[in-house]
């Protein structure tokens, strides 16, 4: 019998911090010209390229540990690249009416991702993949989407995964 | 049999004010708005799973026409969709088009995949109600093989009974189209596409061409559904037996009684929970989910195995939480948590179950799914419709 509906488990996260107001105070408008790129895994030089291909906004949200390119669809969803001292985009995540583009924002991780969840899935709610050093959780319905993806073994120190939201 | 001694409760849980009290089961049974539903193992052998059975025929033509068993009864989308795979090769449904006569379809979003395939449009049978040219989905029709990128671009593909759990999806949710005005103003990609000889690529979608809520076209009954379903004892039941009735106090069977009315974000169909002083804003009530989703740090998760993905706490959990609807009224709900290992081991043949959780990774979001429905009347009405108490989009219970 198959029981896995839902696949959220192994990692014991704590759900119920919220990031610092602060970090969100600190967030700021940037203007362009910004010559990051941002695709899971890779160097901050991919950004644009999302931003191109989704015909959408973007701003750079810089805070203490880490920094965040946010993409803005004209359908009304945000995609979060966080962007990592060393250039490196380490988590993606996103919330909206809509789900974005994932191949473009997981990249090489993207086939990984589909291949994990056909081999377990069902749930239509919710889907989580967890392995060692890829995490990708999605969650909701239309109209009301939200999710992540990171590389565990890339978080920067000090950064929490209730962060990356 | 649980479901048996279940289904005895079912009387007295149902409203059934306009049957004299005399009725019962058999008056609702027989009312013309009144569907079984089940919770069985369905063509996957999965738990929590609400079932019904849908007819749909050629528009305009009752007598080429299929009935399709096993559709998941889902309060979590708008729409039907039924896979390719299942219909039979007589029953000619019409495809819609755009104005310049281009055939639409449609990147069915979830959080765990896209359905792709064809819109087309269906004259759809429940119960004794009828829509006629309702637009539905044909999930991976060969016809239209070739999945956009930017539809596969979302996720992994659901486009077999086994990937969707079902022969299709019965979308009975508070929206009456799927994607709504986002996709109707802009081009988005995953989701309308339209597809001259020359391919497909992502277009707007007036609303009357999107995939629609087929209880919202009925000729009556039409402002929501009420979904039914008997109690389940802590143990678990091999399966359940229940009503969904349609309409919204427009017969003596579906009033809404001292139901509490909880009204929902109009873009979203969101309503806020409040537990243990948390608040999670983005909550939902979801027949589409077999378990209570919601993120609590006092609540250990299953090692793996089969309740993998599941709560697994030492001992069960009664907890006490708070909805409260966007139009500030509020309701107290209380639930269990059990140990999923141990529910599965002691009742390896059960596919329903009360007190099954898990856990969310969305801190904002509590999942109130198929076990908040045991044991109630769920009323989920239509945005836009009247009701007596007011317009939808709301939920109440």
């Amino acid at each position: 019998m198959q029981r896995d509906r839902d696949f959220e488990s192994g990692i014991a996260v704590p759900e119920t911090s919220r990031s610092p107001a602060s970090v969100l105070l600190a967030l700021v408008m940037l203007a362009l010209p910004f010559s990051a790129s941002a695709t899971l895994g890779e160097a901050s030089t991919s950004t644009e390229v999302d931003r191109a291909s989704m015909k959408a906004t973007l701003r750079m949200l810089p805070a203490v540990k880490y920094t965040v390119h946010e993409i803005r669809t004209p359908s009304g969803t945000a995609l979060r690249e966080y962007v990592s001292p060393s250039g490196s985009v380490f988590a993606v995540a996103w919330q909206g009416p809509v789900i974005p583009d994932l191949r473009q924002a997981l990249g090489i991780y993207f086939d990984r991702y589909t291949e994990a969840a056909k081999a377990k899935r069902t749930g239509h709610r919710h889907l989580a993949i967890l392995q060692p050093d890829l995490v990708v959780q999605s969650n909701g319905h239309m109209r009301a989407f939200s999710g992540r993806a990171y590389l565990p073994k890339m978080l920067p120190q000090g950064v929490t995964v209730e962060e990356l939201r | 049999m649980r479901n048996f001694a279940s289904l005895a409760s079912l009387a007295i849980l149902l409203l059934t004010t306009g049957c004299g009290g005399g009725g019962g089961n058999a008056m609702l049974a027989t009312a013309p708005n009144v569907q079984a539903i089940t919770v069985d193992p369905g063509p996957t052998n999965n738990i929590n799973l609400l079932f019904t059975t849908v007819t749909i025929c050629a528009p305009g033509n009752p007598s080429n026409c299929q009935t399709i068993d096993h559709v998941l009864v889902d309060t979590g989308s708008t729409g039907l969709r039924i896979l390719s795979s299942v219909l039979s090769p007589s029953l000619s449904l019409r495809q819609q088009t755009d104005a310049n006569g281009s055939p639409v379809a449609e990147c069915g979003q979830f959080a765990d995949g896209y359905t792709w395939g064809p819109v087309k449009l269906a004259d759809v049978n429940i119960s004794g109600e009828q829509a006629g040219s309702v637009p539905i989905q044909v999930i991976a029709d060969p016809a239209f093989s070739v999945v956009p990128a930017s539809c596969s671009a979302i996720g992994p593909a659901e486009d077999s009974v086994q990937t969707l759990g079902a022969n299709g999806l019965l979308g009975l949710g508070v929206f009456q189209q799927d994607c709504g005005i986002t996709c109707a103003q802009n081009v988005v990609p995953g989701t309308y596409y339209i597809c001259p000889s020359t391919g497909c690529q992502s277009a707007q979608a007036d609303l009357t061409q999107q995939l629609q809520n087929p209880a919202g076209m009925f000729s009556v009954d039409n402002n929501g559904i009420v979904i039914a379903l008997p109690p389940v004892p802590a143990t678990g039941a091999a399966g359940v037996s229940g009503y969904l009735i349609f309409g919204i106090g427009t017969q003596g069977n579906n009033g809404l009684g001292s139901a509490q009315v909880i009204t929902v974000d109009a873009n979203t169909g969101t309503f806020t929970t409040i537990l243990n002083q948390l608040t999670f804003s983005n909550s939902f009530i979801d027949t589409g989910s077999n378990a209570l989703f919601f993120a609590d740090a006092n609540i250990a998760t299953c090692s793996g195995g089969a309740a993998s993905g599941f709560d697994c706490p030492a001992s069960t959990q009664s907890l006490a939480a708070t909805i409260q609807g966007t139009g500030g009224a509020t309701s107290d709900v209380v639930f269990q948590v059990a140990n999923a290992d141990s529910l599965f081991a002691s009742s390896p043949n059960f596919f329903a179950f009360s007190n099954l959780a898990g856990p969310n990774s969305d801190a904002t979001r509590f999942d109130w799914g198929l076990p908040f429905f045991f044991g109630r009347n769920v009323f989920s009405a239509i945005e836009g419709q009247n009701t007596p108490a007011g317009p939808g989009p709301f939920v109440a219970y």
